[in-house]
């Protein structure tokens, strides 16, 4: 992979300069959190976030979509939309990571999905280095670290970026500010190990995962999902702010009088009570309890069992949107009968 | 003109969203109803585009998605037998707002139809075989596609052997059709009902699962195929096990609510495994490995 | 030929030079807004609807005109205005070598620091028409 060194104090420019792959978007303040929103003057970028709080997946499946429009004489798909170019600036490598999951799902196989994919295909990802907050465990997750599904990422070695170029477009986007690139020195490679080793030990969260799918199979009547399903109210919050969470409803909306409207797809989640439930009344998860298993054991094992790893990617965002502290490296290491050390 | 380089050029990737698109219905027109038991219609579809009518083709199993405009979508399993592609047969069940629409339809009207999805019962796998096909009440429904793949492919298969059963002789689907093939030397058919107050019955009056007395099975070399409420389930797996079924040669069709019917939506679930992409053919084994099956 | 002036909306920071092109333009029959910040400028183009836009790129912070352009391609109905850029950017940043004329600020032209004015009129008028009831003048070039 071509790599580059771009000084911290030319990042501005280079942002200036990329524009014109698309609008740019990246981390803003929002209160106390951060929230990732068009740019409109560099001083906005607060590139030094520790999360946001809905994760990029809101640009390739938005949480309401238009399909198709519908008359009496069938449905003709939406494409309004899908070709705006955006370039998102400052993208975690967990949220990379989550994105080339959520790739696999909706790429992979025979039946691609063509709004996700020209979404992808237009939406540029410049990724940005971290430091982990204590509700960070993506290293455990093995999501820190990401060689793919990224067009340019930054790394930091100190007063400069080490930038891996990741596609042909990451790579015209080096070349349209060619002048403020400079080649990577041996000291800067040193640099950018010290860094690293540095953050890996900055991490508080950890949690094994090798042999979760075992646990996960024999804790299956394990009391602890009864306590969950009592404590938790089935908001959703969890789901929405989850970078790999996809479920999603389809509805078809009616213009009054006409026989003419819309079908759109909205976020869903297997939290709520409509999920399992089939025509004819049965809900084939009824119980809270059931409907909390099924989302930890979806995401830590059931994924593993088709893509060989978890869904999760460790980015601690379902810990700080709980209403009632559920914690997930808490529930993981309680079914491993590990002490949660915080 | 300014240079404007932020208007899109056009691109291949949105005319994948016109052309290929797999959530987009194909609009096919009812060509046909038929009244078989109390809300469980048999309709017959046929594709207005005549590229898609021709290359339209399923396996036994199968479904498809069906649209009704300002109702929505849900899953239909076809009845019809591939073998016979000219028309397509859904016996649809009225449960709820898609269904409800559907029954209000009448000849010619239009509706939205793709497919097919699932993974269909393993044909290649059963082919030399002996192939039993058990079907309690509204089971026949998605049961009926493989009874006419065998009969029409039927060189290659060995025995046939059809059990039907219901509560009572009204609530049989395609009552005539079963009936026709009780004479029929190259597949053994028992009918059978709970119950026949009318007495008008000609053949068995007796459980689904005692249909098992009066056939002839081979649990080496025959795939079993099962479809009915759960009840049905039950009794007959326990006389498969019985007779000393292996877990994965019984297979079942089973039925979740689906949005997307290509394993994005994640409402077909059960378990980690997605209904429109794993099944909705099961094999035995299956539900017992997987948590939530049955 | 329409009996209104053409508007101009001119955002700088620069007082000094904000001024006197503001006269000279006025003085050429042109209706001249002022903004001093991005922000303001792409407000007052929406307000106004310019016919032309002029535009510093170096203001308060070092790139706020090339965010405030692309805002302004990004307005409905200011996609098409014609945006010309004044700047001081390669005597400010003498390492930035990124050329304009690959496209990439979503311009109509460039015009470096100082100014040549008759220049810049020649392009406004070739782009615009000429101003009304233009009076003929050779201020020479403003730093």
């Amino acid at each position: 992979m071509k790599t580059l060194k771009l000084p911290k104090s030319k990042l501005d420019f280079f942002a200036a300069v990329i524009q014109q792959f698309g609008e740019v978007h990246a981390p803003v303040a929002r209160g106390d959190e951060f929230a990732f929103e068009r740019l409109e003057r560099w001083s906005d970028a607060r590139l030094d976030y520790n999360r946001t709080i809905l994760p990029p997946k809101k640009y390739f499946l938005p949480p309401r979509e238009e399909m198709f429009t519908y008359t009496a004489d069938g449905y003709v798909p939406s494409t309004e939309g899908l070709d705006q170019k955006l370039v998102l600036f400052g993208v975690h490598a967990c949220d990379v990571y989550g994105l080339n999951i959520l790739d696999e799902v909706f790429l992979d196989g025979p039946h691609p999905d063509p709004y996700y994919k020209a979404r992808r295909r237009n939406v540029a990802v410049i990724g940005i280095d971290c430091i982990p907050d204590e509700n960070c465990f993506c290293r455990s997750m093995r999501a820190d670290f990401v060689d793919k599904g990224f067009d340019l990422f930054f790394y930091d070695m100190g007063d400069a970026f080490f930038t891996l170029v990741g596609t042909a477009l990451g790579d015209d986007m080096v070349l349209s500010a060619a002048s403020l690139f400079e080649p990577v020195a041996p000291q800067d490679v040193a640099a950018y190990k010290a860094h690293s080793q540095a953050k890996a030990e900055m991490f508080k969260l950890d949690v094994e995962i090798r042999d979760l799918p075992e646990i996960f199979e024999m804790e299956y009547t394990s009391a602890i999902w009864e306590e969950l399903g009592e404590k938790c109210l089935a908001c959703g919050a969890c789901s929405m702010v989850c970078p790999t969470c996809y479920c999603y409803d389809v509805q078809d909306t009616v213009k009054l009088g006409e026989c003419a409207g819309s079908r759109e797809r909205c976020w869903d989640t297997c939290l709520f009570s409509s999920h399992a439930r089939v025509a004819g009344g049965e809900n084939f998860r009824e119980e809270q309890s059931d409907r909390i298993k099924f989302r930890f054991y979806h995401k830590q094992r059931g994924f593993v069992a088709e893509y060989g790893r978890p869904s999760c990617i460790g980015c601690g965002r379902c810990i700080v949107s709980c209403p009632v502290d559920i914690h997930v490296v808490e529930v993981l290491n309680r079914l491993r009968g590990v002490a949660h050390v915080a | 003109m300014s240079p404007n380089v932020l208007a899109p050029a056009p691109q291949p990737a949105i005319e994948a969203v016109r052309l290929g698109n797999p959530y987009a219905p194909h609009n096919a027109r009812i060509v046909g109803v038929q009244r078989m038991v109390e809300d469980n219609h048999l309709f017959t579809f046929r594709f207005v585009d005549p590229e898609i009518a021709r290359s339209f083709s399923h396996r036994p199993g199968q479904f498809i998605m069906l649209s009704i405009p300002g109702a929505g979508e849900a899953p239909i399993s076809i009845s019809s037998s591939p073998t016979r592609p000219h028309v397509l047969e859904l016996c649809v069940r009225r449960a709820g707002r898609v269904t409800d629409a559907l029954y209000r339809m009448r000849v010619n009207d239009l509706v939205g139809i793709r497919g097919p999805y699932g993974n269909g019962f393993p044909v290649e796998e059963m082919v030399g075989g002996d192939v039993l096909m058990a079907a309690g009440g509204l089971g026949m429904a998605p049961l009926r596609s493989l009874l006419w793949y065998t009969l029409d492919n039927r060189s290659q298969f060995g025995k046939l052997t059809l059990m039907y059963g219901g509560r009572n002789p009204e609530s049989m689907l395609y009552r005539n059709e079963m009936s026709s093939l009780v004479d029929r030397p190259d597949i053994h058919t028992l009918l059978g009902v709970d119950a026949d107050p009318s007495g008008t019955w000609k053949y068995h009056v007796c459980r689904l699962a005692d249909l098992f007395d009066f056939a002839d099975i081979d649990p080496r070399t025959t795939h079993a195929a099962v479809c009915g409420p759960p009840i049905v389930y039950r009794f007959i797996l326990q006389r498969l096990l019985k007779l000393g079924f292996s877990k994965d040669r019984i297979l079942m069709s089973l039925e979740r609510h689906m949005k997307c019917g290509v394993g994005k939506c994640g409402h077909c679930s059960i378990g980690y495994k997605y209904t429109c992409i794993h099944g909705p053919i099961f094999t035995y084994w299956d539900a017992i490995n997987l948590p939530e099956m049955i | 030929m329409s009996s209104e002036r053409k508007r101009i909306v001119l955002v700088d920071d620069d007082d000094d030079f904000a001024a006197a092109v503001t006269a000279f333009l006025e003085l050429h029959g042109f209706e001249v807004h002022r903004a001093a910040d991005g922000r303001s400028g792409v407000t007052l183009a929406k307000m106004v609807r310019p016919d032309l836009v002029l535009m510093d790129v170096i203001m308060g912070e070092r790139t706020e005109g090339f965010f405030a352009v692309q805002n302004l391609r990004r307005t409905p109905g200011l996609e098409q205005v014609p945006v010309f850029v004044i700047s001081s950017v390669y005597s400010a940043e003498p390492q930035f070598k990124v050329t304009p004329e690959r496209g990439w600020l979503a311009h109509d032209e460039f015009f470096q620091k100082p100014v040549d004015l008759p220049a810049l009129l020649k392009s406004i008028t070739a782009r615009l028409g000429g101003g009304e009831g233009a009076l003929a003048t050779n201020p020479g070039t403003i730093k």
